[in-house]
């Protein structure tokens, strides 16, 4: 039973791995990749939601926009959130830039972790989604996007560590989770020194 | 729906046939095109095709040519690095070399569990007005000394269809055996994971094995493992169906850190139970029927448990009680005989036991190896979804709804074969998978190739299917050996079965050669939901949720069923059977004594608990689990209180199994709804409430499963199980949780804190709190110094601590916390 610490000959397949480079639009209207641009190298909370959406989306987006000013102490730049609409052909770059508008992330922040709306061709948005594990069992449920879960993926994709969790569930215990999932350092991770 | 014009009348493809043809033969008996499955072609057709994985999840009961060709592993039995009595370990450097830290040292201080004295440990001498420090130092007094418990000679009395003990209480308990101290790094090892795979895997083990180390120990005897954290993630060990301090259990905060190590502490003593009657001993005495034999550990850290456990992290332990000793030493249970029921390590450690070329671990000889026995064969099932391209496991959780894998292995190895003699063995099966339930039959080579061929029907698959026993179930042997032709495992469930290959192989000739059987998974599952219950449409939701046959709904099974294990069987020379008796238990052997229903009068609370998706996540009574409340408060039983609490399934075709920790349930009614699961719509719908036309189906199960232990229960869609339970020894946090461990990680898990006096109301609030500061004694206040709660520092804190006002409406007044001495 050899303990093999020299394995760097062997080839990781995490989900950065797995999942294709998909080219998405931001609601700045820049062009980035899903992999090279949105996950490696970061911390990220990613949801789905669209811009009209009654249901889950505004709760969701109102939790998101509480964890970012909690999370910047621990993370800094390092923590990216992705919300990637589920009606591509509907939500616009611009339509999401206004709906960025309405929780204060239209712009970037100096001191709040950076907030991307993404969109793209509904292919791209499909495969994102499936990659993600974003999807439900039930097609009638999956094509239906008021239904969508509300449940917010976050991870350290370099470290292809991943948790999903209602975003339903109070900030105390969402910051405690991100932080140990998605964090970099043990202090990030467990709020003591290692 | 269903396609016409789409018929296939043969398979050309020996022995793989793809998931469609399981599904569309076994719904009508002939085939049909109607699924959605991706095809290859599709997959080519992708545009952001270019993933550097290749898996095949879609075809996942396909057999690889190489399949049976690796021969099953049995998981080495891991030797304790030091053994002793109290005094002997405690504080005391055992792991030196290499590890200076005292035993006890990597410990949590004094947690709550062993500062107060719960009423019925007066049994013991402990006087519940001493609490804190004090109690432990009273208690290490009190259980190292239980004469009334020892030395009684004669144990049990055996007639050939009965067994009795002549006197209750006669079991060793507490410190009856010297403490086994293990130490277990747990570390990321290589692991060729299937022969067609590139490159190892880099896989999550204990002690550098997958499946973990095996370790055997008797019940009363204290076990301390020192888990040595050198993975970096957070890890949390739990003892799946022990009876063990909430500290040393597993709960999900109760973290061992990257990079840190926590000695998990298991007295394996067994509950007490109170006696109207008064004995010698008190009325206090302990429950026999408690004592465990099949064991797991398996990690089950917050939120990341599924990852972690699909990765590797998973073991079995036995623990031995006198009476399944009788049976192993006089030739009921398959054994070796003498070396079956004896450690050489008993009473320290012996020389020459150690394999020297596995150092740390048993020679697998009589005489060498802790109850030697080559006829109980453990085997874990696990299914895992393997890289090709890269050889790796890869966690794809499918839509985070319930792991399941593409390739099917038996400990750790993938389609292996194991070679028996042409006797009783016993095989204790064990689902350590994410999210598969199996239902496993035995077939004999030439039904199974027919099989695959042309499918058999489902009359012809229960007839075909080979007889064997069941002796118990989870943790616990039951009270007498049930005949089965298949049995239906849900995750963490455990079948001890006494499968009779002499038997089976009996009317040929020996010039017939060595006999095949294959250990089959008959379940047809699909998706993270659950097994299906009807074939014909892919999309249909409706299952019949019930995890054992009821007369007029069957099971559906696949008519071509998946291979787990080959068994090859070999005729034993007769100087080897003459010096090993095969084993004499058959259908209705009497292994121990039988358990008792718990009676009306003892239960003094009942809570219901609904299991069900909500906001695309999972719930239990419309809540998500937070690790910082506790939802029940059950309190110690005095005088046999029980509680019991109603488990119901909120629907959507999901399967559930629910995993109680720290005691075992008995199973009191099983209500199913049929009519309701006709009603059902899509996943997320509302559950049918109230039921329309719940229909009790205990009796199809076996009274003697139904009364025996369990310590998970599977709950399908529409189903409502009502159990009872006792609480009982140790005060403080465990969870209870659906075992699909993708839905638990997703927050389908309650916290019941017990408390420990009688003196609680079961209908009030529970005044507790989990987070770890409640827990911890020896002075210091539940609200620290510095405003906040958590775990404290010398503790290892596992989480950053939360301030006071955030804990908000979660914060309720802690218990006072005992006078520091
Ligand atoms: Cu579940």
């Amino acid at each position: 039973m050899p303990t093999v610490s020299a394995s760097n000959a062997i080839p990781t397949s995490r989900l950065v791995d797995r999942i294709p480079d998909i080219p998405l639009v931001n609601h700045r209207g820049e062009d980035v990749r899903l992999v090279t641009d949105l996950l490696a190298g970061r911390a990220v909370i990613i949801n789905s939601m669209f811009t009209v959406c009654r249901g889950s989306c505004p709760g969701t987006s109102q939790t998101l926009h509480d964890l970012r000013p909690a999370l910047w102490p621990v993370f800094g730049p390092r923590l990216h959130i992705i919300s990637f609409t589920l009606e591509p052909e509907i939500d616009t770059a611009e339509e999401l830039r206004a709906y960025a508008g309405a929780y204060g992330a239209d712009t970037r922040a100096a001191n709040l972790p950076d907030w991307q709306f993404l969109t793209g061709t509904p292919a791209a948005i499909e495969r994102m989604r499936r990659g993600l594990g974003l999807y439900d069992l039930d097609p009638a449920v999956d094509r239906d996007p008021t239904r969508h879960a509300a449940v917010l993926l976050f991870g350290n994709p370099d470290k292809d560590r991943w948790a999903v969790l209602p975003s339903s569930l109070r900030q105390g215990l969402l910051v405690e989770a991100v932080r140990r999932v998605a964090g970099f350092t043990f202090e990030q991770r467990y709020g003591i020194r290692g | 729906m269903k396609l016409p014009g789409c018929r296939r009348d043969s398979h050309q493809e020996f022995l793989i046939p793809s998931r469609r043809d399981l599904l569309k033969s076994a719904a009508t008996g002939a085939a049909t095109c109607a699924l959605t499955a991706p095809t290859p072609e599709a997959a080519a057709a992708d545009p952001f095709a270019g993933a550097t994985a290749t898996f095949d999840k879609a075809n996942q009961a396909r057999l690889p040519p190489w399949a049976f060709t690796q021969e099953l592993v049995v998981p080495r039995t891991l030797r304790p690095r030091a053994m002793g009595d109290f005094a002997a370990v405690d504080r005391q450097p055992v792991f030196l070399p290499e590890d200076p830290v005292p035993l006890g040292e990597a410990y949590h201080g004094i947690a709550r569990e062993w500062a107060e004295n719960p009423t019925a440990w007066v049994a013991y001498g402990c006087d519940p007005a001493i609490t804190g420090a004090a109690a432990w130092e009273q208690r290490k007094e009190c259980f190292r000394r239980i004469p009334a418990l020892a030395d009684i000679p004669e144990l049990f009395t055996i007639t050939p269809t009965s067994i009795a003990w002549s006197q209750r209480g006669s079991m060793p308990n507490w410190n009856a055996f010297p403490i086994k101290c293990y130490r277990i790094p747990i570390v990321e090892t290589l692991k060729t994971m299937r022969p067609d795979a590139a490159f190892p895997a880099r896989v999550f083990t204990y002690g550098g094995t997958m499946p973990g180390p095996l370790m055997k120990f008797r019940i009363g005897q204290p076990v301390v493992v020192r888990f040595d954290n050198r993975l970096d993630t957070e890890a949390s060990i739990h003892f799946h169906g022990g009876h063990n301090p909430a500290h040393a259990d597993g709960f999900p905060t109760f973290y061992v850190l990257p990079g840190k190590q926590r000695d998990y502490f298991w007295p394996n003593i067994l509950p007490l139970d109170h006696e109207d009657a008064g004995s010698p001993q008190g009325n206090y005495l302990p429950a026999l029927t408690e004592a465990q034999s099949t064991i797991w550990y398996h990690d089950h850290a917050m939120d990341i448990t599924g990852f972690n456990v699909s990765k590797g992290m998973a073991g079995v332990m036995q623990m031995f009680a006198d009476w399944e000793l009788h049976l192993l030493r006089t030739h009921v249970l398959p054994s070796w005989g003498e070396a079956s029921v004896t450690d050489p390590d008993q009473d320290g450690l012996a020389a020459g036991v150690e394999d020297p070329a596995m150092p740390g671990y048993y020679l697998r000889e009589p005489g060498k190896e802790p109850f030697f026995n080559p006829f109980d064969i453990p085997i874990v099932l696990q299914d895992k979804v393997i890289d090709r391209t890269t050889g790796q496991i890869v966690y794809d959780s499918d839509g985070h709804n319930g792991y399941l894998g593409d390739t099917f292995f038996a400990n750790g190895v993938a389609w292996p074969f194991k070679t028996v003699g042409d006797r009783k063995y016993r095989l204790r099966l064990l689902d350590g998978a994410n999210a598969r339930i199996y239902r496993l039959r035995i077939l004999a080579e030439a039904d199974f190739i027919r099989s695959q061929q042309v499918g058999l029907g489902a009359d012809e698959l229960a007839a075909r299917a080979k007889p064997f026993l069941q002796i118990g179930k989870d943790s616990w042997m039951w009270s007498e050996a049930l005949p089965r032709t298949s049995v239906v495992l849900a995750m963490a469930n455990r079948a001890d079965l006494i499968v009779d290959f002499g038997a089976l192989v009996g009317d040929l000739p020996v010039e017939a050669g060595p006999q095949v059987f294959y250990l089959v998974d008959t379940m047809p599952q699909f998706d993270g939901r659950g097994p299906k219950g009807k074939l014909d449409d892919g999309g249909d939701p409706r299952v019949l949720p019930l995890p054992f046959d009821v007369p007029g709904k069957p099971l559906v099974e696949l008519d071509r069923p998946i291979a787990l294990v080959k068994f090859v069987v070999e005729r034993e020379p007769a100087a080897f059977k003459q010096a090993h008796p095969d084993a004499t238990v058959q259908a209705g052997t009497i292994l121990m004594q039988p358990r008792e229903r718990i009676p009306d009068a003892d239960v003094v609370a009942v809570r219901e608990f609904v299991f069900e998706r909500g906001k695309g996540a999972w719930q239990v009574n419309g809540r998500f689990y937070d690790p910082t409340i506790a939802n029940a408060a059950p309190p110690i039983g005095t005088e046999g209180a029980a509680e019991e609490w109603v488990l119901r399934n909120g629907g959507g075709g999901w399967w559930h199994p629910i995993h109680i920790h720290l005691e075992s349930h008995q199973l009191v009614r099983y209500e199913k709804d049929f009519a309701a699961d006709e009603i059902i719509g899509p996943i997320d719908a509302v559950p049918v409430r109230p039921p329309i036309d719940p229909v009790d189906v205990t009796a199809s199960i076996p009274r003697t499963e139904v009364i025996a232990n369990h310590d998970t229960t599977i709950l399908g869609p529409n189903t409502v199980a009502r159990i009872r339970m006792r609480f009982r020894t140790w005060p403080g946090p465990f969870v209870f949780h659906c075992h699909n461990l993708e839905h638990e990680d997703m927050r389908m898990m309650f916290n019941f804190e017990v408390v420990p006096g009688p003196d609680h109301d079961p209908n009030v609030a529970p005044a507790a709190r989990t987070q770890g500061n409640a827990l911890t004694l020896d002075g210091r206040s539940a609200i620290r110094p510095d405003g906040r709660v958590g775990e404290l520092d010398w503790e290892q804190p596992p989480v950053p601590p939360t301030p006071v006002r955030e804990a908000g409406e979660f914060l309720i007044d802690p218990r006072r916390p005992p006078e520091r001495p």
